[in-house]
């Protein structure tokens, strides 16, 4: 499925959570001094728990 | 005493809402007017340990709101082996639902997760109702689910109807052999069927499991919704508002956080609605009733359970990680089966039982099983690729022998593959079946986007265990 991660579009196995897209996201541009750090929000702004499931089209964005 | 961040502002704004809901309930009372409070929760995912300050909380506000209402929008189990292996499984956090006095849940995709006999033990043990209206149940299985609940209190009717949420197969995230008897629609196409509860109640309240992205589609779709209680994205609604003239909230996950709602009617007419989060996890105080519960199901016999006898140690940590890529390459039907080193905690087992304690300690981290269709000559990049990230060491795996040949620099030239069974090419489709973090983690090719089958390595090498009863993994090796 396609999710939306800082706007980038990534394909992604169905059933993926939060977590799953930020790895996807960081391993794709090795921006792996993110992990220590890591919060995700959603475009309302809304925090985002990284275990919460992600569907088709979701967008988030890391801080 | 400064209070910094989200943590301890809410911890002060909750403290100051107690308070001021005191005096402006006495003010309701003067002017007659009904005030409806519904405190919410939703992906509880069986955190019990909040549970003794979650009732706190809510032993708080019915001094204030004795009429107060408390729902879950679903997921209320998995994600701790004290609930999810108890007998019946799930049965402590239903028995503390009982008590804190849950008035109904949404059906989340996660209480499907043990099978629909299972599901039926938890709704008939549990003193509130199970919503769903886009769950379709064939007579001939027993599962009570409702659609919809209408409830009555200062004689203000409040209707509630469960939505659950589907991905794009049509199935809610859950490991499908566990909902194949039973059927689903989208949550969108039989809200309209319910409309009619708008017209004959004074509250219409959408109990959703469908995530707040899909839950806000919802709000611009049907406006005579009064309010969305959302659970399944895990979304913190910090500042709860209303889109198209809806409120929509959530309460993020694990009863860090509750959310609580007022409605104000006038003569019989909904006059205001809002909504505020309240951190559960910085409330001081603790029933003591459930700490004791707590206590005790945190004495949880069934890890203890033996699951199977080792007939030989297990003397190095690729002979374990043998086992659990055989049960992810059983249970998930695949070609092959792969797990990362790291994700393998434990190095030694001794010889006899093994338990489902062991089981958690050798893999904790919870990860669903993912599947990918790949063509062998992907499945080669993909193994040197997770050498090459995996710090030059080779992941552990199941269907297959394979030795990686490296350059001088000891980076991966080339992988020499040895099948368990028939030949390996580079042009033949294979399905191969990982934990999700080599899913997410190894940058890797495949002929498909692959599925999490929603089910978790840990729950897959107990089931293995459970079918074969007696192993012997020593001086098993599959790579080099």
């Amino acid at each position: 499925m396609k999710v939306f991660v800082n706007d980038v579009e990534i394909n992604i196995f169905e059933g993926a959570r939060v977590i799953d897209a930020t790895h996807n996201f960081i391993n794709r541009f090795e921006l792996f001094e993110k992990l220590r750090r890591l919060s995700a929000h959603d475009a309302w702004n809304n925090r985002l728990d990284l275990d919460g499931e992600l569907q088709e089209g979701s967008r988030i964005y890391l801080d | 005493m400064k209070i910094n961040g989200i943590k301890g502002g809410f911890l002060a704004l909750t403290a100051a809402l107690l308070l001021s809901l005191a005096a402006c309930h006495s003010v309701n009372r003067l002017a007659n007017d009904r005030e409806i409070a519904i405190l919410a929760v939703n992906d509880i995912h069986a955190n019990i340990d909040l549970f003794p300050r979650f009732a706190a909380l809510v032993d708080s506000l019915r001094s204030v709101h004795p009429d107060l209402l408390v729902f879950s929008a679903g997921d209320n189990r998995t994600g701790n082996p004290l609930n999810d292996m108890y007998n019946p499984t799930n049965y402590p956090v239903i028995d503390m639902m009982n008590k804190v006095g849950f008035d109904m849940t949404a059906v989340g995709n996660h209480e499907w997760d043990a099978n629909i006999e299972a599901l039926q033990q938890n709704i008939a043990d549990a003193e509130f109702p199970f919503l769903c209206a886009n769950v379709i149940i064939p007579d001939s299985i027993k599962l009570d689910i409702s659609p919809y609940k209408v409830i009555n209190k200062q004689g203000i009717k409040i209707a509630v109807v469960g939505l659950l949420q589907l991905g794009s197969s049509g199935f809610p995230s859950v490991y499908r052999a566990n909902v194949s008897r039973v059927g689903f629609v989208k949550g969108s196409d039989v809200v309209p069927d319910y409309k009619y509860l708008r017209d004959e109640n004074d509250l219409f309240i959408l109990l959703s499991h469908e995530g707040f992205e899909e839950d806000l589609r919802l709000a611009d779709s049907f406006p005579f919704v009064d309010a969305i209680i959302g659970g399944h994205s895990h979304t913190l609604v910090e500042h709860p508002e209303a889109h198209n003239g809806v409120l929509v909230t959530q309460s993020g996950s694990k009863l860090n956080y509750t959310t609580l709602h007022t409605f104000k009617f006038r003569a019989g007419k909904l006059v205001d609605k809002k909504a505020v989060v309240l951190n559960v996890k910085g409330f001081r105080k603790e029933n003591a009733e459930m700490r004791d519960l707590v206590d005790h199901y945190s004495r949880n016999e069934r890890l203890d359970v033996v699951l199977a006898n080792a007939t030989t140690s297990f003397n190095t940590r690729e002979e374990i990680g043998c086992m659990v890529t055989d049960a992810i390459r059983e249970g998930a039907g695949a070609d092959f089966g792969f797990h990362n080193t790291g994700g393998i905690r434990v190095n030694h087992l001794d010889k006899g039982p093994i338990t489902v304690k062991d089981v958690y300690s050798i893999d904790p981290f919870n990860n669903m099983v993912v599947v990918y269709t790949m063509t062998g000559a992907q499945l080669k990049r993909f193994i040197m690729q997770s050498y090459k990230q995996n710090g030059k060491r080779a992941s552990f795996v199941s269907g297959m022998c394979y030795k990686i040949v490296t350059d001088d620099d000891g980076y991966p030239k080339s992988v020499m593959i040895t099948p368990e069974n028939g030949t390996f090419s580079d042009e033949a489709e294979y399905k191969v079946a990982m934990n999700e973090y080599m899913a997410t983690s190894i940058k890797f090719n495949s002929v498909d986007d692959g599925t999490s089958l929603y089910k978790t390595t840990e729950e897959m090498t107990m089931d293995y265990l459970r079918n074969m009863k007696n192993i012997d993994y020593q001086n098993v090796k599959r790579t080099e």
